[in-house]
């Protein structure tokens, strides 16, 4: 998953050679260097708050021990709690900052980021409209495998153009989220980079603040002239003779036909198109006087220095005609091109813009503390006060200084004092601030929880992460496909749609027919593994079945741990089969977001509809899932890595502490332990199941303390 | 947590006496409210609707291709078409032709005015009559009725949201108990509701001992951590899975005749859902259907979603009077905002429109065959008989019979109002 130069890193980091060494002696195309030592960044973090802390009389929390630490810095770091030996091998004299470089460096960390932005850009696997978010889901996890800085990018998404359906556009789902709706997905931009909410202004002046209504098209102009669609059309050799023949079908056609031919070229124009016009015209209902309705605005910054672009204008004819001939449908309202969209993200995701230097780095924080420092961070105003002014201006600059490299900047938050305190509970006053004299205790995330039991139950969770694009490749495959067709195939494709209008019964069951043999193909590749199990665990089953007789649930354990692993081996599978949603892989595999239903939309999960709307609020779902489903049919199901631990253990003693470990990542207190070994003593080994089950269930477990 | 733990132990009806128990705890945060007998004060009128069935379009429907078309104006209407209806004079979209048929049980308001624009804002607008703010959440009106008014069947939760989208029904500022359950896939029903294979009743109670014990030490050592949500989430599925009327959200119960009349897709289900649940004295259950928001190619997206809804409302309604439940079940179907008549260019699309759009009432003591209010004749403005969001509120919670002059206070001390300002629109009253 890693580039080759990320595993170098890693390694290096690892190996502790590279804690004081700027990362541009390693690899010169690679990220901004690390400027300045890991410690000393935290040191100088933890300065300012321990004066912040001074100044409201308080003093740090506790500091945590080393298997308190390790746990938080899994779940923070990585997503998911540590397995056992991780947890052990930690707490066998294990170094923090060792700790942290790993984690920062793993695929784990990558597929935590990735919800993080998928909450904040409200990616989906389905964009609408026949458009797939799978390549932009590779764009996403591409650009965090890379470590690209985060104002990179950004800038690649504002800047995309070309076709979402083919390899290496998957930026353009930036745009296409918001298909057909620039002005809200200007208001997104500014909200979501800038911290700034202008989406009042869209349609009045906005009430509070001082941005008109004609600022908001001022800003949208950056983005002026964009279209959905791509010019770029079929890429065969007889493309321009195709699109001959597309257009006289559309000419002397019906209009079902019409619509059956759009969908079928959707799939090929689907994109994004148009450099940017720096101009928009005001809205026909304009209600103010600086300006007519709809006439055509200049683009303008709301603040800050305004790059210097040509003022807009329509196309003259010569221009017109150069747009047509690349297959642009221009006429006299249409805008000239000036690269605006360029200009506006190079003032966007800029050093010398403080609001997003500011969001990012709360962004950041809030992910390794709980807390931003400004909250709400993506509405800052006029009046906006920190909650620790000197030290959010400190991370600020720090956040440039690391240049924008989201992995660095995880690693000095989490190599702060700040962060080795206890976790703190918010004041029952929701409205007051957080004193910060720890982490925030806080639930995990549903991601993170759907994780961490997967960790229970097998011992490489991160093994079921994939390549960045493993999703998207039968999206680019489909787009060759279809690209390269002749009129022949096209023709076939089109009389296909047209039955959707024409004979929509007929339509549905030659659908169903499809999904049937598809099915059928699936089932027979999912027997031909079964087959290839049984055949290489033959004479494992041989031997569990004897143990059991013997009464040996030691040995027992021990073949269906054996057994285990050639599942796992096995189960890698095709990608086909990981979009299953019921796959138990990590989060970040399943489709964005999970199915309505699913145990992650359960536990609150983003329908990433809606910016950064994760929710960690108690339902009763929940607990039904986590009572009645999770623990006795699937963390106790016979391979289960935690079922396996802990029957297999030599004693109920062990099994006890193994449990703890495993779940909460700490051993029992005196009288945990005594409590749970009169239960083995009188209920038997079925106790197993009811101490696992307890574990699970309670408030511990799905607290990041 | 104590009392569902303690409960579970006993035979005789531990449900009942638990699920109460937690209530009253749960209650108590919060204020002196006034229970039944309190609220009649504040009534001018005998409540006739007991329950509501809540249909929340999600994204903005049209109102002018569905409630208030304005088929004089092509502009408007583009290639949408009318369908008549069986109340002389009113028409709605051409794709409502079987809800249509039912207009003579129904109230249209094609009056609605809100000035939230914006999709979040205005979905938690319509919910709780309060314009969303960073400092506070607002109770919806589900979460009213439970609060103010409890359960009436005492093991299911009296608040259900079936097709869940998240930010609109919530407790707020109310307790936890008053949180709607969430139901994914109305086809699915309540999952996990049963114990475990191999799992009884005995060793069920044994972990939820053990579990307390636990969390009651977890308590111990994290002072002020906020765990009483997660306490009462546990506490009401525990009743939950002990209540004997947990085949209420078992579909597969329905013949299929039923099931097909309704119509296999997720609003149709979900409706079907919804009627189960009212007939098991569910209080509130908010249906909500989604994909509304119709920016891009507005026909052919209603072309292909308004036939569901058509089929789904129109059967909701005759079963629901077949069975004798209209009498006292409010059905409400509502959308954020409407959208603009005017057919945006290039795209044949909608945008969003809050100054004027329409939303039905049915059941419960509504008018039947009446139309409130009228917009200009291309729907932009409302020209006769506006009623805002919190007013179209206050007239769901007047026919509930709720307190809607009473102050209630947050527990923050602030004082509010079950619809704000909103005011009953009492003509739609029979």
């Amino acid at each position: 998953m890693s580039s080759p130069f990320f595993l170098t890193l890693a390694g290096a980091l690892i190996s502790g050679t590279l804690l004081s060494t700027p990362t541009a002696e390693t690899d010169p195309g690679g990220p901004a260097p690390v400027v300045r030592d890991r410690s000393t960044a935290a040191d100088g973090i933890d300065e300012i708050w321990r004066e912040h802390l001074a100044a409201a009389d308080l003093e740090p929390a506790e500091r945590i021990s080393d298997v308190e630490f390790v746990r938080r810095a899994y779940l923070r770091l990585a997503g998911r709690i540590p397995t056992l030996p991780e947890l052990e091998a930690f707490a066998d004299g294990g170094d923090r900052s060792e700790l942290i470089s790993e984690l920062v460096g793993s695929d784990a960390f990558e597929s935590r980021m990735y919800h993080l932005l998928a909450d904040m850009l409200r990616h989906r696997s389905n964009l609408g409209n026949q458009t797939s978010g799978e390549p932009y889901a590779h764009f996403i996890k591409q650009s965090l495998a890379d470590n690209m800085p985060y104002d990179e990018f950004v800038r690649q998404l504002l800047t995309a153009e070309g076709p979402a359906h083919a390899r290496g556009f998957g930026a353009t789902g930036y745009f296409l989220r918001d298909r057909g709706m620039p002005h809200d997905n200007m208001a997104n931009t500014m909200r979501i980079f800038a911290g700034t909410r202008m989406e009042c202004a869209q349609c009045h002046d906005h009430p509070f603040e001082d941005i008109s209504q004609k600022d908001f098209f001022a800003m949208s102009a950056y983005t002026g002239g964009l279209r959905y669609g791509t010019n770029n059309l079929f890429t065969g050799e007889d493309g321009p003779e195709i699109l001959r023949w597309a257009a006289e079908m559309r000419r002397d056609s019906d209009r079902n036909v019409r619509r059956a031919l759009g969908r079928v070229a959707r799939q090929i124009t689907n994109g994004v198109s148009g450099s940017g016009a720096a101009g928009d015209r005001l809205p026909a209902d304009y209600q103010y006087e600086d300006a007519k309705p709809r006439s055509l605005v200049s683009a303008r910054t709301l603040y800050g220095d305004t790059p210097q672009l040509p003022a807009p204008r329509p196309m003259n004819r010569a221009e017109m005609r150069e747009a047509r001939q690349v297959g642009i449908r221009a006429n006299r309202s249409t805008l000239r091109e000036v690269n605006s969209r360029e200009a506006f993200a190079d003032w966007l995701a800029s050093p010398s813009n403080d609001r997003f230097n500011r969001v990012i780095a709360n962004r950041m924080w809030k992910a390794m503390f709980g807390v931003a420092l400004t909250e709400p961070f993506d509405d800052y105003r006029e009046d906006t006060v920190s909650s620790a002014p000197e030290l959010e201006d400190h991370i600020t600059a720090l956040m440039v200084e690391v240049g924008y490299d989201l992995r660095e900047f995880s690693a000095i938050l989490a190599s702060t004092d700040l962060f080795q305190r206890a976790a703190c509970a918010h004041p029952a006053d929701e409205t007051s601030a957080f004193p910060f004299r720890g982490p925030l205790l806080e639930r995990a995330t549903a991601e993170q929880v759907w994780d961490s039991l997967l960790t229970l139950l097998r011992d490489d969770p991160d093994a079921t992460l994939t390549a960045p694009g493993a999703r998207a490749e039968f999206v680019y495959e489909r787009y060759d496909e279809v690209a390269g067709l002749d009129e022949e195939g096209l023709q076939e494709l089109v009389d296909r749609e047209l039955l959707r209008y024409t004979d929509p019964d007929k339509f549905r069951q030659m659908r169903r027919q499809e999904l049937r043999s598809m099915n059928q193909e699936r089932q027979a590749g999912r027997r031909e593994l079964q087959r290839e199990f049984a055949r290489r665990t033959a004479a494992l089953r041989r031997d569990l079945r004897a143990a059991r007789q013997r009464g040996d649930a030691q040995r027992e354990a021990q073949i269906q741990a054996e057994i285990r692993k050639i599942r796992e081996e096995i189960g890698q599978g095709t990608v086909r089969d990981r979009r299953n949603a019921s796959a138990l892989v990590r989060a970040s595999e399943l489709a964005s977001p999970a199915p309505a239903g699913h145990f992650l939309r359960v536990f609150g999960q983003s329908d990433r509809e809606t910016i950064d709307n994760a929710r960690t609020v108690p339902e009763v779902p929940q607990a039904l899932r986590m009572m009645n489903d999770v623990v006795d049919k699937v963390l106790m199901g016979a391979e289960a890595g935690i079922r396996t631990r802990v029957v297999g253990a030599d004693s109920d003693r062990g099994r006890v502490t193994i449990a703890f470990r495993s779940i909460l990542g700490r051993d029992p207190t005196r009288g945990e332990l005594r409590d749970w070994t009169r239960d083995f003593d009188e209920f038997g080994a079925s106790c197993a199941s009811d101490l696992v089950w307890t574990l699970v269930n309670s408030h511990e477990f799905r607290t990041i303390r | 947590m104590k009392n569902f733990l303690e409960a579970s132990n006993r035979s005789d009806d531990p449900t009942r006496r638990s699920f109460l128990a937690g209530l009253a705890a749960t209650t108590l945060g919060v204020t002196a409210l006034p229970r039944v007998g309190a609220a009649a004060q504040f009534t001018r009128r005998v409540p006739r609707a007991r329950n509501v069935i809540f249909v929340y379009l999600s994204g903005g429907m049209s109102h002018v291709d569905t409630f208030d078309p304005k088929p004089e104006r092509r502009e408007v209407m583009g290639p949408m078409g009318i369908a008549r209806s069986s109340v002389d004079g009113i028409a709605l979209g051409q794709h409502l032709p079987l809800l249509a048929q039912r207009l003579d049980r129904a109230t249209l308001i094609r009056s609605m005015w809100s000035n939230q624009g914006a999709h979040v804002q205005g979905r938690y607008f319509l919910h709780t009559s309060y314009s969303l703010r960073g400092t506070i959440r607002h109770p919806s009106l589900g979460a009213w009725l439970t609060h103010a008014d409890g359960p009436d069947n005492p093991t299911l939760p009296p608040h259900v949201t079936v097709g869940g989208d998240q930010y609109g029904a919530a407790s707020g500022y109310l307790p936890q108990s008053t949180a709607p359950l969430p139901i994914g896939d109305p086809g699915a029903g309540l999952q996990a509701s049963k114990l475990p294979k191999g799992v009884d009743q005995g060793r069920f109670d044994r972990r939820l001992e053990r579990l307390r014990r636990m969390n009651e030490e977890y308590r111990q050592n994290h002072p002020g951590a906020t765990v009483d949500g997660y306490d009462t989430a546990y506490e009401q599925a525990v009743s939950l899975m002990q209540s004997a009327d947990l085949q209420a959200f078992d579909l597969s119960l329905e013949d299929e005749a039923t099931r097909a009349a309704y119509g296999s897709s997720k609003i149709g289900q979900g409706c079907l859902l919804a009627r189960r649940l009212v007939e098991h004295d569910v209080r509130f259950v908010e249906v909500v259907s989604g994909n509304w928001d119709t920016h891009v190619e507005n026909f052919e997206a209603l072309e292909e979603r308004l036939p569901d809804l058509d089929r789904a409302l129109a059967t909701l309604i005759s079963d629901l009077e077949a069975r004798g439940l209209l009498e006292d079940t409010l059905l409400v179907v509502a959308s954020e905002f409407g959208r603009t008549p005017r057919i945006t260019e290039g795209r044949n699309g909608r945008d969003h429109h809050p100054q004027a759009f329409s939303t039905l009432l049915a059941g419960g003591g509504i008018r039947r065959g009446h139309v409130h209010g009228r917009t200009d004749e291309l729907g932009e403005e409302v020209v006769e008989g506006k009623v805002t969001v919190p007013d179209f509120n206050a007239t769901i919670a007047h026919a509930l019979g709720l307190p809607i002059d009473h102050e209630f206070q947050a527990p923050s001390g602030r004082p509010f109002k079950i619809a704000d300002k909103g005011r009953p629109v009492l003509e739609v009253f029979e």
